[in-house]
């Protein structure tokens, strides 16, 4: 991606537009967070991790409270900011509560990724990490009455937000009569459900006015490590508050990514643009869009949006894109 | 009659009646049928993502999903839009409950430009034929309205959402009369109508008496 030079890191807020649904039908934005939030909790929320096993990472000094990073309606998520593993981001267990010096992670995360195998150094002048509040379904996405999200008392009549959670796809919407977050179908309570870092949301909005969220925080100071699956649907981030394109998104230089002159056969990428789904592949050299095979290289990606991926292979497990910071922080 | 050789749709119909219905209706006169889809060779599928795509002989079926499936098709030579630009006619049968989303149908010139218009899936009924309304959205380049060669339709919802539609006809229309220009309108052709009627069975009783 192309380097901007910022002096700080800098702090604010960008807006997410989500589409005027048509009243009678519904309009899907895709949106993700890239600014984070910065950690309260006691101890250190920055530091150096002195241990870690395949699911836990600790730090001896760290003087956490125990169970204050575990906390359902207020999770976190632990970043590594150094070594092999810089830029990995996992979510924080709440039903497994911290203790003053170790973290465990969500069951989800641990079960794709063996902490141990991520060559994190240890000691005294091992890795760091950083502490960063997880937003959640209420905490981005409100009320009614705060945000202006239509609720109601059933899901058919509401907009509602769908994610892509643990290799299903999943959808929430604000049921008037609990006063809360649902998932539909089951109606579960669903307020504290967090939405990682790293994943997008789909907004799906039914009345035929806009809406404006705010998004506060810092952008992100290091680079990136994000998981795609390497078989089937990874709902991917654009991670950055800054635009990008397919080509600057690096996505094709996912290790497994598979590339062809058929789109019949390529891994695909798939995005809202102009009001509808377009599904693109790469040659090689060139993304292409999917049919017209138009070079689609400079499609825009805006920022605090996202694309689906569709990885066609059968191999199970992840790959990890990397991507560099797209500015450059003097701290 | 100046009405009928101004009306262009190519499709076999009682023309005259559907013009005055159609106005009536506060539909427009004037149409260029794009595809009829099952007709053999009108419509070649280029590519698709849907599960589903069944030629017919009168229809083209395709089955999915409204969260990204697409479909590419060819038209049989260049179409002429020139003054049809403002909507299309889409008719086809959908079968099962439409989902609440948008869908889009675009037109592809032979140079790539696009000229997309955007309709809703559940303006279909469910399990009979019916036309929805797509109205134009936005165009990319310059659009050779001459020349389209292709179609695009592509979905803009969840993916939660079946699609099984069996598509019958495409047209491209010109701007909508609203209703206070239609009726009018209506009323007048279905005067002509009676004039043109009444004009023919003077001629037959002329000519039995000949």
């Amino acid at each position: 991606m192309a380097q901007t030079t910022v002096r700080t890191v800098p702090a604010g807020y960008i807006t997410m537009d989500i589409t005027a649904g048509k009243g009678t039908a519904r309009t899907i934005t895709v949106l993700s967070l890239p600014l984070q939030d910065t950690a309260t909790a006691a101890g250190q929320v920055v530091g150096r991790i002195t241990g870690v096993t395949a699911n836990t990472i600790s730090n001896s000094a760290a003087g956490w409270t125990a169970g204050g990073l575990s906390v359902t309606a207020t999770p976190y998520q632990i970043r590594i900011t150094s070594g092999t593993a810089l830029g990995r981001t996992f979510l924080l267990s709440t039903g497994t509560p911290n203790t003053a010096t170790t973290v465990t992670l969500d069951p989800a995360d641990a079960g794709l990724t063996n902490l141990t195998a991520l060559g994190i150094v240890i000691g005294a002048s091992g890795d760091t990490y950083e502490l960063i509040p997880a937003d959640t379904l209420s905490s981005i996405f409100g009320t009614p009455a705060t945000t202006g999200i239509l609720g109601s008392t059933t899901s058919t009549t509401a907009d509602y937000v769908q994610l892509f959670v643990v290799g299903t796809w999943k959808r929430y919407y604000f049921n008037t009569t609990s006063n809360d977050w649902r998932l539909v179908g089951l109606e579960t309570a669903s307020n504290n459900l967090p939405i990682r870092a790293d994943s997008s949301v789909m907004f799906s909005r039914l009345p035929a006015t806009a809406l404006q969220l705010l998004l506060l925080g810092r952008v992100p100071s290091t680079n990136r490590k994000a998981l795609i699956a390497n078989s089937g649907t990874t709902f991917l981030a654009d991670g950055w508050p800054l635009d990008a394109t397919l080509s600057t998104s690096g996505i094709q230089t996912t290790p497994g990514w598979v590339a062809s002159a058929s789109s019949s056969t390529a891994d695909v990428v798939q995005l809202m643009t102009n009001g509808a789904w377009g599904q693109y592949y790469h040659n090689g050299t060139n993304w292409l869009e999917i049919g017209l095979n138009k070079i689609s290289d400079t499609l825009p990606l805006p920022a605090a949006s996202g694309v689906i991926v569709l990885k066609k292979g059968a191999v199970t497990g992840n790959s990890v894109l990397t991507q560099t910071i797209p500015y450059n922080l003097s701290l | 009659m100046i009405f009928l050789s101004c009306f262009k749709t190519k499709k076999k119909r009682p023309a005259l009646l559907v013009s005055i219905v159609g106005v009536l209706l506060g539909t427009s006169l004037l149409a260029v049928e794009l595809t009829g889809f099952g007709t053999p060779g009108d419509f070649t599928m280029i590519s698709s993502t849907f599960a589903t795509n069944t030629p017919g002989p009168t229809e083209y079926q395709i089955i999915g999903n409204d969260g990204g499936d697409t479909i590419l098709g060819g038209l049989s030579g260049l179409k002429d839009i020139t003054g049809e630009v403002d909507a299309l006619y889409f008719t086809g049968t959908f079968s099962g409950l439409p989902p609440d989303s948008a869908f889009q149908i675009q037109l592809v010139d032979s140079f790539g430009n696009l000229r997309t218009y955007e309709g809703l899936w559940n303006s279909f009924a469910n399990g009979t034929p019916s036309t929805v309304t797509l109205n134009f959205l936005n165009q990319t380049g310059s659009f050779v309205l001459t020349n389209v060669s292709s179609i695009r339709l592509r979905t803009a919802g969840s993916g939660f959402e079946s699609i099984n539609l069996s598509m019958d006809r495409l047209e491209a229309v010109a701007a909508i009369p609203e209703p206070a220009t239609a009726i009018p309108l209506g009323l007048g052709l279905l005067g002509l109508l009676a004039l043109e009627i009444s004009r023919r069975q003077r001629v037959q009783r002329i000519m039995a008496k000949v």
